[in-house]
């Protein structure tokens, strides 16, 4: 329901909003919200409250928060020695295997790992890049601009530093093609 | 002086043997056939040599200079 009202000097419209309350809506575009907001929404027509509607508003206490008040002393966690040792011995195992890797390489593909952490080998079927770990990139002898991505993995290669991984797979696929493309999934 | 190395978690295992010691060559000789019913691969290389020089081994060689294992490949 829409009234129209005219004031002294001014002349507006007051429309009732659903919640009770009073919407004012001045000629320069304006508008004013009056009166008090009922609790419950305004009930669609014919249809009454399921429950009784509480006679009055009551505001709840806020909640104390406690967790970001300066009173709270700061903790700091360090890592624990035995996680610190984990980690030590996760980075020794990484440089072991490393060295072993990088001395089963030819110069051109040591340099490749160095700078890019991957390098190719060539095969009877063409050239594969180890070095990005469930992606290997497959160029086929007789299509080199066709890009296949296959995956192969050492049995429980969770457990091998990554460079051991390309070891793994350095030695099958140098000595044992057949082998490695056997088993190779393609994506 | 031969070296196998194993590939493991620890980066590799190395397990040392001379052909003078025969205590060490046995116990070589004992770690290549579990490895091997493990279906496990053995390539064997001149000392540092690269990939193309290793040579995918079925039993226990005890002049080989560095024997390397690595696991069976599966695909992922």
């Amino acid at each position: 329901m829409t009234a129209t009202l005219e004031a002294p000097s001014i002349l507006y419209e007051v429309e009732p909003l659903p919640d009770g309350r009073e919407l004012h809506v001045y000629p320069d575009g304006s508008i004013v919200v009056s009166g008090r907001a009922e609790i419950r929404p305004h009930p669609v027509e014919g249809v009454t409250w399921i429950t009784r509607t509480p006679a009055r508003t009551r505001a709840r206490r806020r909640p104390r928060t406690t967790i970001f008040t300066s009173a709270l002393p700061v903790r700091t966690i360090w890592p624990s020695e035995s996680s610190m040792e984990r980690v030590a011995a996760r980075r020794t195992a990484h440089e072991r295997a490393r060295e072993l890797l990088l001395s089963l390489l030819n110069p051109f593909q040591r340099e490749d790992y160095v700078h890019h952490s991957g390098f190719w080998v060539e095969t009877a079927r063409g050239r594969i890049r180890l070095g990005r770990l469930y992606n290997l990139e497959f160029r086929p002898r007789e299509k080199p601009y066709e890009k296949q991505i296959l995956c192969v993995l050492p049995v429980n290669h969770e457990t091998l530093p990554l460079p051991d991984i390309w070891t793994n797979l350095l030695l099958v696929l140098n000595q044992d093609p057949d082998k490695f493309f056997r088993v190779a999934v393609r994506r | 002086m031969g070296i196998m190395r194993i590939l493991d978690e620890t980066g590799d295992t190395v397990v040392k043997w001379s052909v003078d010691d025969p205590e060490t060559l046995v116990e070589a000789e004992s770690i290549f056939r579990s490895l091997s019913m493990e279906r496990r691969m053995a390539f064997a290389r001149p000392a540092g040599a690269p990939a193309s020089e290793t040579t995918l081994i079925k039993a226990f060689d005890a002049e080989a200079e560095e024997i390397v294992w690595v696991r069976a490949v599966v695909g992922g």
